[in-house]
């Protein structure tokens, strides 16, 4: 068991599993070798999914707290659902429950500046223009994301940015997938606007920068 | 544009950890892992992680802090079990507080309401100790409780005339024993000696806004009386809420305990962390009228069960001494709050909020009950009166 436990993770893709995320958790009973493999599974997409909610500082705490949890919870699995993703990501989204002054932070200075101040890019000259237009809408969207009522947010995010299918964010929520269908509908709907503003400056006529930031 | 491709290119910079970052919690993830096989659950050690900045030795303060820590992790029991109230008293999970909800809503549902005969009224009373600071001036920082007591009568008819008699400030506790000696020297207003009685078709005491008139309108008896047009009645009533209930208003909320709950997630609009604190609070808002009818009581009971967090205190008692069972949530860790309500009837008979926190208000020390109330119904024959007839 030692060697696993010292085995650094992979930094190549993985190899194709040989067995299911729930065979790894039926199978982790009090010998939790099992679990290192679901982390070097999941732990780095989870990661990047908490980062862009709550930075990367947050994000290396709760991707942590979540296995251990997930772990702590494990008798609870249904194993019937060979991908546990949604299991994980859940449990995470629960985590980050506690960060939401963190997260609306990094919104509100998102939707202030258009730039992530958490990492650096470059920006060639000639892309300057359309990271303009890209900004202000960057800065409409963080607030209005900013302003979902927070199981609205995390029904959005977990399907945009995390990638689950409504009925694995149902689960993930521990909410119907009807339930999940009506929340995602309702953010959806306050986003609508902008993606509206959007293609209307692409197609229609240009909207002045002033127009997108405030109009 | 499709709006969730536009969410998709939000922050889609941030990339994946490097591997160092991700060696890094790996190491993190089994050393607790390591913790959790052997016979030391890693949920301890989590739950102690969870705790180290506010670690405390009362055990009210781990209570709430526990239960303000979990509350976000869906049907965890992190350290919960062992956790007891100032009192000693057992502090049990969620499961248990759901359960007693539930029969309470039962219990409502069974019970239902004794219908109003003409000529009867459904007399209301609540008695209720807070906590009062004073803001400035000669006094300002004083901190002590006050009792008010309300009485209302509330008529068959709805929007018929109701009459409402209210003593404040008639009992004054100090905590600490300075302030006492400063109240009489800064000459603190006296306590309270007269009885204000209101009467007003539908409930409706006080004209809208903040401004009362500096006269009021009063009948001979020195009651003050409005008179509201049927129109203005109903205008008004149109707009009932949660901290003012009204029949349309309780009338259009739903019925199925989810989608009830929902709809007060969704009124209520909780503050970031305190969505769920929110929730119940608009529970206890709309409880504490006294005006809620048996279906829409068992309705709310069994929303609250869906609350994260609310969790059981296996036995508490009103302001006036009537034992029942409460369910609390801790305010992020500041203070406790429990409605208390009899689960063989299903009737709400009051609500505490317990300090968790030694100085959240200076000199008051963890465990002090600030707020305390004790509710009642009853049918009563005649408007003032107080004792069946």
């Amino acid at each position: 068991m030692t060697v696993i436990w010292n085995e650094p993770p992979r930094d190549g893709p993985p190899e194709r599993p040989a067995c299911t995320d729930a065979e790894l958790i039926a199978g982790s009973g009090d010998l939790p070798e099992a679990f290192a493999v679901l982390f070097d599974r999941h732990a780095a997409a989870l990661h990047r999914y908490l980062a862009r909610r709550a930075g990367g500082l947050i994000a290396e705490d709760l991707v942590a707290q979540a296995f251990l949890v997930a772990f702590e919870q494990r008798a609870r699995y249904d194993v019937r659902r060979p991908d546990a993703r949604a299991w994980l990501y859940g449990i995470a989204t629960n985590l980050l429950r506690r960060h939401h002054r963190d997260e609306e932070r990094l919104l509100r200075a998102l939707a202030r500046t258009g730039v992530d101040t958490t990492s650096a890019h470059p920006c060639p000259a000639d892309q300057i223009a359309d990271r303009l237009d890209a900004n202000a809408m960057s800065q409409r969207l963080a607030a209005a994301i900013a302003g979902l009522p927070a199981v609205e947010r995390d029904v959005l995010l977990l399907h945009a940015w995390a990638e689950l299918d409504l009925e694995e964010v149902g689960r993930a929520l521990g909410i119907p997938s009807g339930t999940v269908r009506s929340r995602l509908h309702r953010a959806r709907k306050r986003l609508r606007p902008l993606a509206s503003l959007m293609s209307g400056a692409a197609n229609d006529h240009a909207f002045t920068k002033e127009e997108l930031r405030y109009g | 544009m499709d709006d969730i491709t536009l969410v998709r290119q939000l922050r889609a910079e941030v990339t994946e950890p490097d591997s160092a970052t991700l060696h890094r919690i790996r190491n993190n993830v089994v050393a607790g892992l390591r913790d959790g096989s052997s016979s030391r659950p890693a949920r301890a050690r989590l739950g102690v992680r969870l705790l180290a900045a506010f670690r405390h030795r009362r055990p009210a303060v781990r209570f709430g802090l526990v239960a303000a820590a979990v509350a976000a992790v869906v049907a965890s029991t992190i350290v919960v079990d062992a956790v007891t109230t100032p009192g000693g008293r057992p502090v049990v999970g969620h499961a248990a507080a759901a359960a007693e909800l539930r029969r309470a809503a039962a219990a409502a549902i069974r019970a239902s309401d004794q219908p109003l005969q003409p000529g009867q009224f459904y007399y209301l009373r609540t008695v209720a100790v807070a906590g009062n600071s004073i803001g400035g001036g000669p006094c300002g920082g004083l901190f002590y409780l006050r009792k008010d007591v309300y009485e209302t009568w509330v008529p068959k008819a709805w929007e018929e005339q109701w009459m409402q008699r209210r003593v404040d400030e008639t009992e004054r506790q100090f905590f600490r024993p300075s302030d006492e000696a400063r109240a009489n020297q800064c000459q603190l207003h006296p306590l309270s000696a007269s009885t204000e009685v209101r009467k007003a078709p539908a409930g409706l005491f006080y004209p809208e806004g903040l401004q009362r008139p500096a006269k009021e309108p009063q009948d001979g008896t020195g009651a003050v009386v409005y008179d509201l047009s049927p129109e203005e009645v109903t205008r008004r009533l149109a707009a009932g809420n949660w901290q003012s209930p009204t029949p349309q208003f309780m009338a259009g909320l739903p019925r199925d305990p989810k989608q009830l709950l929902e709809r007060i997630y969704r009124d209520s609009k909780g503050q970031w962390d305190s969505h769920d604190d929110e929730a119940f609070l608009f529970v206890r808002d709309v409880l504490r009228s006294g005006v809620v009818p048996a279906d829409l009581r068992a309705a709310l009971f069994s929303a609250a069960a869906l609350i994260p967090g609310v969790r059981l205190v296996s036995d508490s008692v009103n302001l006036e001494g009537r034992h029942g069972v409460a369910v609390a949530m801790s305010d992020e860790g500041k203070t406790r709050v429990e409605m208390i309500f009899d689960p063989e009837t299903g009737d709400v008979i009051g609500e505490r909020e317990v300090l968790l926190t030694p100085n959240y208000i200076e000199g008051v020390s963890a465990g002090t009950a600030v707020a305390y109330t004790a509710v009642s119904r009853q049918v009563v024959g005649a408007m003032g009166a107080t004792a069946k007839n």
